[in-house]
């Protein structure tokens, strides 16, 4: 009965017990010198009965344990002489100690005197073990058994009939050794638990703190008999596991349960436990449903995994064993049995066999398959995963195979790592998205078929666009930008040698991207912008050889497909970034043309823009269009630009006088091209950007803007008359025909009359 | 014997006992120092080792009795004498024996010897003998120098004796033998006389126990005219051994109370010999209650006279605690208990009509409420033949 008392009272019992001891000890010490083996005996016992006592806790019960353990240490040496000496022999020693008429100091000093018996080798050492372990049954006290034994097992640790040992007896006798320490081991985990039973309820918690200082005592026996030499695999298997599970399953304790399972698979080898997976294993499901089986399967399967690292030659083993099946299975039925185990106990256990399974069969992507189908299974009874806990270890659970393969592009065949990620709620799917995209950054991984693309954009969907149901809650503007430029950057390792492929991915991205809404598009285009820019110049790179009419892959499905997307910023309100976009796209100089008639045409028609951002755009337009390659394309790119000033809207920009600057500019530049013409003597065709530039004029003029008038016309008609004839090469036969219907043109637009007819009249075309 | 029975049970006056300090328990070491030698190890783990009896504390026993012959001074008058008073002295003083006593044993020096208890509170030594043995020696009779002995005859007596102390004074001799050593006459200087008692029949042991003595003492009476006869007594102790019983039952039941504890014990056997162990188990079938430690006890139990004038004395000659702590069911308590430390004897069944000593085996079960349940069960004692190889 513990009476309520403070830790002074405590205190107090402790200091009278240490007194005891020491008194006690002083009188035995004083026997020890003289050889007076009665009062050793007599005052050793009176010392040893301090231990009676039941008022301390375990932790100063330990106390005073210690300090009668040291004397009893000097006792046995006193025994030890006292036989060796022949005054007293140790059979007869033996029986004395044995008159004490109090159980417990009677068991310390024939345990003492047993060691002492065992050295002598006068018995064999089982006999006596085999004496000393029985009779310690006479202490069912707890925490005073628990000490005994623990004094029993630590005097007895060099003296098992071990094979090799220089006690061992017989052919059997390592079979002595070991049952005499699973003995030990089992009586004393039935006092441990038991301890948990005993004594008020509402001590229970404190009892409980209390057992966690002992489970070393206990846990000790389990590690001497991994010591023992003769403990080989046959053995451990047939007896010494089974013995001890047998213990712990039915010894119905979580604690004593959860430390003991741990305790085993630290202590003893990892070889020893891969050959006994199957009934190791079988022991889980029948634990106490609160076990923590979790941890301590997860323990196992480290250990084991590192193992298979450490020595790969073992690796046929797990095989043999069917190690992994083993696993899946034991999971699954402790899942099953423990039916309170909350989600995040049963993903932890999937998160451990991926581990396990990615470390020691990394080439079986099945297995991999398998967990997280496991995985979908167990899940499939809930909606969305709300434990945040439970939510961190599926994204562990996924990121896992990413890791391990550090290539993407194997999880992206493991047809349940969806299934899993659907059981996320939408901000864990997008962390996950995010971990997916770092994994692919960091390994530079290239994804490079369409499908896996598809399935990426699948995985990542929750990055790409709004979530069903999902409100926009609060994100992060931060977060949000972190978010897509990541996806900005998965677009860049997008990528396949094929341009056909690389056409199809390009198709596939679009598709995706252009779901993502106005937020997302400013981010994600320009990626896809420039990763269709690379192909179109890896397909100038090879220009000419392979340029039929079948060929899927050609610039200007390409900038097709450029322009359907960067139109799709037009709903967006960031003018410049398309502009930008646009102007991107122009940088190869063929390809720039078609761009820059391309952005041409799209702002003309536009009319979203303010007139401040038209302006500005249409300036850089022109800007860019004057700064093309080759002359040629210059010219035809700025009289192009005037259409920018001129839209037959109603309200539309009629700035005539700007459309007159483009076309001189234009005629600006045709004419530097002609003189360049004239020094390399190459090329022609610049006579025919005069015509063009005349059709433009005619145009314009056709518009009615006042500052094209008939002169000009008029004088451009006769410069390109002169040009053809100070032409030394030879004329054209297209140029000329351009040239000739053009006038015919002008001609036909006389007789037609009309207002148009009539402003004509002035121009002579002969 | 396999029955089911009940606990006996009592509650002790004495509830939350402060704890014991000192062992509470008879142990060998803690009392005094006993005559018995420590015997030789009658169970053991292993067999063949030789033990020998353990020198300290034969040294001891030694050292607090040496061996004394059977010598004493002649008294005047009867038995059993009075304690010295100065009075006394002064009556011994004027009435001193004309002569001195001896009585000596032909073989006392071979013999074993056993301390007994004399009337004066001092132990000594004397030989012993068994049933059937020839009791030879010499009486000597020396006169104090310069005096004659005028005697009317001397004779020697073997008598058995049993002393009830209820009734005191009063002997029961069952055994009386006697012969005459000389006739009437006078001795002048030492003379010894030879005697012999062959093949007496010695049935009962000598015994001193709580409430009776039973006891063998050799007589010298030389009778005088006109005087008190001059009585010489000397003690010698009688032990009959027997053979191995040929039946030795275990003894087995299973006690308890009803829905609160249930038990069974084992001893393996139902007779035990002096230097025995009792070696057996106590299997807990049902625990309901919290238990605190369990003993075993030896109990002795001595009954003298008959009918309604009988005496009984229980007498708590061991007290061993087998079990600290509370079990469980299912759990099994070794007992081994070594009776060498014990002053036993055999158990004596109706001795002479007079007494009976009966021996108890009481299992005791504290509770921690200091109740007490106990169960007590009858063994048989004999004595068993110290052979050579026995040891």
């Amino acid at each position: 009965m513990l009476p309520d008392g403070g830790a002074d009272d405590e205190e107090r019992w402790l200091a009278e017990g240490i007194a005891g001891v020491q008194q006690n000890a002083f009188y035995m010490h004083r026997a020890l010198d003289s050889n007076n083996l009665k009062d050793a005996l007599k005052y050793s016992a009176q010392m040893l009965s301090e231990l009676r006592t039941s008022r301390l806790s375990p932790h100063k019960y330990y106390d005073l344990y210690m300090r009668a353990f040291d004397e009893m240490r000097k006792l046995e040496m006193f025994f030890r002489e006292e036989t060796r000496r022949g005054s007293c022999s140790v059979v007869d020693l033996y029986e004395l100690v044995q008159h004490a008429g109090n159980v417990l100091p009677r068991l310390y000093l024939l345990c003492t005197v047993g060691s002492v018996y065992i050295k002598s080798k006068e018995a064999p050492a089982k006999d006596v073990l085999k004496d000393l372990v029985e009779m310690c049954r006479g202490i069912q006290h707890p925490l005073r058994g628990l000490f005994l034994r623990s004094y029993l097992s630590q005097i007895s640790r060099d003296k098992l009939p071990d094979i090799g040992s220089e006690y061992e007896g017989d052919a059997d006798s390592i079979n002595d050794a070991v049952e005499f320490v699973l003995q030990n081991f089992i009586e004393m985990n039935k006092l441990w638990v038991r301890m948990q039973h005993q004594g008020p309820v509402r001590e229970k918690e404190k009892r409980g703190k209390e057992r966690n200082e002992l489970r070393d005592l206990v846990g000790k026996n389990l590690h001497v008999l991994s010591q023992i030499e003769g403990v080989d695999l046959d053995m451990y298997k047939e007896t010494v596991l089974p013995r001890i599970l047998e213990q712990v399953v039915n010894c119905k304790d979580e604690l004593a349960q959860f430390y003991l399972m741990d305790c085993i698979i630290q202590v003893f080898p990892d070889e020893y436990h891969l050959q006994t997976l199957e009934t190791l294993l079988s022991a889980f499901p029948q634990l106490q449903p609160n076990v923590d089986i979790k941890t301590v399967l997860s323990q196992l399967m480290d250990r084991l995994s590192s193992y298979a690292a450490a020595s790969p030659e073992v690796l046929p083993e797990f095989l043999q064993v069917e190690a992994f099946a083993k696993f899946s299975n034991a999971i699954g039925k402790v899942i099953e049995a423990q039916v309170d185990m909350p989600v995040v106990g049963a993903v932890t256990l999937y998160v451990s066999l991926l581990t396990f399974t990615l470390r020691v069969h990394p080439d079986r992507l099945d297995y991999v398959d398998q967990v997280l189908g496991a995985c979908v299974k167990k899940l499939s009874g809930n909606a969305k995963l709300e434990d945040s806990r439970a939510t961190k270890q599926i994204v562990a659970l996924l990121s896992a195979p990413l890791e391990k393969y550090s290539n993407i592009v194997t999880a992206l065949e493991l047809s349940n790592y969806p299934r899993v990620m659907d059981y996320l709620d939408n901000s864990t799917t997008k962390v996950m998205a995010l971990v997916i995209i770092q994994s692919i950054m960091k390994n530079t991984t290239c994804i490079s078929t369409s499908d896996k693309i598809e399935a990426l954009f699948d995985l990542i969907k929750g990055l790409i666009k709004d979530m069903d149901g999902a409100q926009d809650d609060e994100l992060d503007d931060e977060d949000f930008k972190e978010e897509q430029n990541s996806v900005a950057r998965l677009i860049h390792m997008l990528h396949n040698d094929d341009h056909e492929e690389m056409l199809k991915i390009l198709c596939t991205v679009q598709k995706h991207i252009l779901q993502g809404g106005p937020k997302r598009l400013p981010f994600t285009v320009p990626s896809l912008v420039f990763s269709a820019l690379k192909l179109v110049r890896r397909l100038q790179g090879q220009d000419g050889d392979v340029i039929g009419e079948d060929v899927p892959a050609t610039p200007k499905k390409i900038f097709q497909i450029l322009h359907q997307t960067i139109e799709a910023l037009s709903c967006v309100p960031s003018p410049e970034l398309a502009l930008r976009l646009y102007l991107q796209c122009a940088e190869d100089s063929k390809a720039q043309i078609t761009a820059i008639h391309l952005i041409i045409g799209t702002l003309q028609r536009m009319s979203i823009f303010g007139v401040e951002n038209r302006d500005t755009l249409t300036h850089k337009t022109t800007g860019y269009s004057a700064k093309l390659l080759k002359k040629p394309d210059q010219c035809r790119a700025v009289y192009a630009c005037s259409h920018l000033f001129w839209t037959d809207d109603q309200d539309g920009i009629m700035d005539g006088e700007r459309v007159l600057l483009c076309l001189k500019r234009a005629l600006r530049i045709a004419n530097a091209a002609q003189q360049m013409a004239n020094v390399t003597r190459g090329s022609s065709g610049s006579v025919a950007l005069f015509i063009e530039i005349l059709n433009k004029y005619l145009y314009f003029f056709e518009k009615g803007i006042p500052e094209i008038t008939n002169t000009v016309i008029q004088d451009l008609i006769e410069l390109i008359r002169t040009e053809k004839q100070s032409e030394n090469s030879v004329a054209d036969p297209s140029t000329e025909a351009f040239f000739a219907s053009t006038l015919r043109y002008i001609e036909f637009q006389k007789q037609k009359g009309g207002s148009i007819g009539e402003k004509y009249e002035q121009i002579k075309t002969t | 014997m396999n029955a089911s029975d009940s606990f006996a049970h009592s509650r002790s006056t004495v509830r939350n006992a402060p704890q014991v300090r000192e062992s509470q328990y008879y142990c060998k070491w803690a009392s005094p120092p006993n005559s018995i030698p420590i015997p030789l190890p009658t169970r053991r783990l292993t067999s063949p080792t030789p033990a020998i009896s353990s020198p300290p504390l034969r040294r001891a026993a030694a050292a607090d009795d040496p061996p004394q012959l059977g010598r004493c001074r002649l008294l005047l008058g009867g038995e059993p004498p009075a304690p010295p008073t100065p009075a006394m002295n002064y009556i011994i003083g004027a009435f001193k024996a004309p002569c001195d006593v001896f009585i000596t044993f032909a073989d006392e020096r071979s013999r074993k010897q056993v301390a007994i208890k004399k009337d004066n509170g001092k132990t000594v030594m004397v030989p012993t003998f068994q049933s059937l043995e020839t009791i030879a020696g010499e009486v000597s009779i020396a006169p104090v120098p310069g005096k004659r002995v005028e005697h009317q005859g001397v004779k020697i007596e073997l008598l058995g004796q049993i002393e009830l102390y209820h009734e005191r004074g009063h002997f029961y001799d069952f055994t009386s033998l006697v012969r005459e050593l000389e006739v009437a006459g006078e001795i002048y200087e030492r003379k010894t006389y030879p005697f012999e008692f062959s093949t007496v029949e010695m049935p009962y042991e000598s015994y001193s126990g709580t409430n009776v003595r039973l006891r063998y003492i050799l007589k010298v009476t030389i009778g005088r005219p006109y005087a008190t006869s001059v009585v010489e007594c000397r003690d010698f102790c009688v032990r009959n051994y027997s053979p191995l019983p040929s039946i030795n039952n275990s003894i087995k039941m299973e006690v308890g109370i009803e829905d609160c504890l249930h038990i069974e014990f084992e001893y393996s056997k139902s007779k035990y010999h002096l230097k025995d162990v009792i070696v057996g188990k106590i299997y807990f079938l049902l625990v309901r209650i919290k238990i605190k430690n369990m003993e075993l006890e030896i109990r002795r139990r001595e009954s003298t006279g008959s009918g309604p004038g009988t005496y009984i004395e229980t007498e708590t000659l061991a007290k061993f605690e087998l079990m600290d702590g509370a079990p469980v069911r299912g759990e099994s308590i070794p007992v081994r208990l070594f009776l060498t430390p014990y002053e036993l004897t055999p158990t004596y069944r109706n001795i002479n009509n007079k007494f009976n000593v009966k021996y108890y085996l009481n299992l005791v079960l504290v509770d921690e409420e200091d109740r007490r349940y106990f169960k007590q069960q009858e063994i048989t004692m004999y004595r068993l033949q110290e052979t050579p190889q026995s040891s």
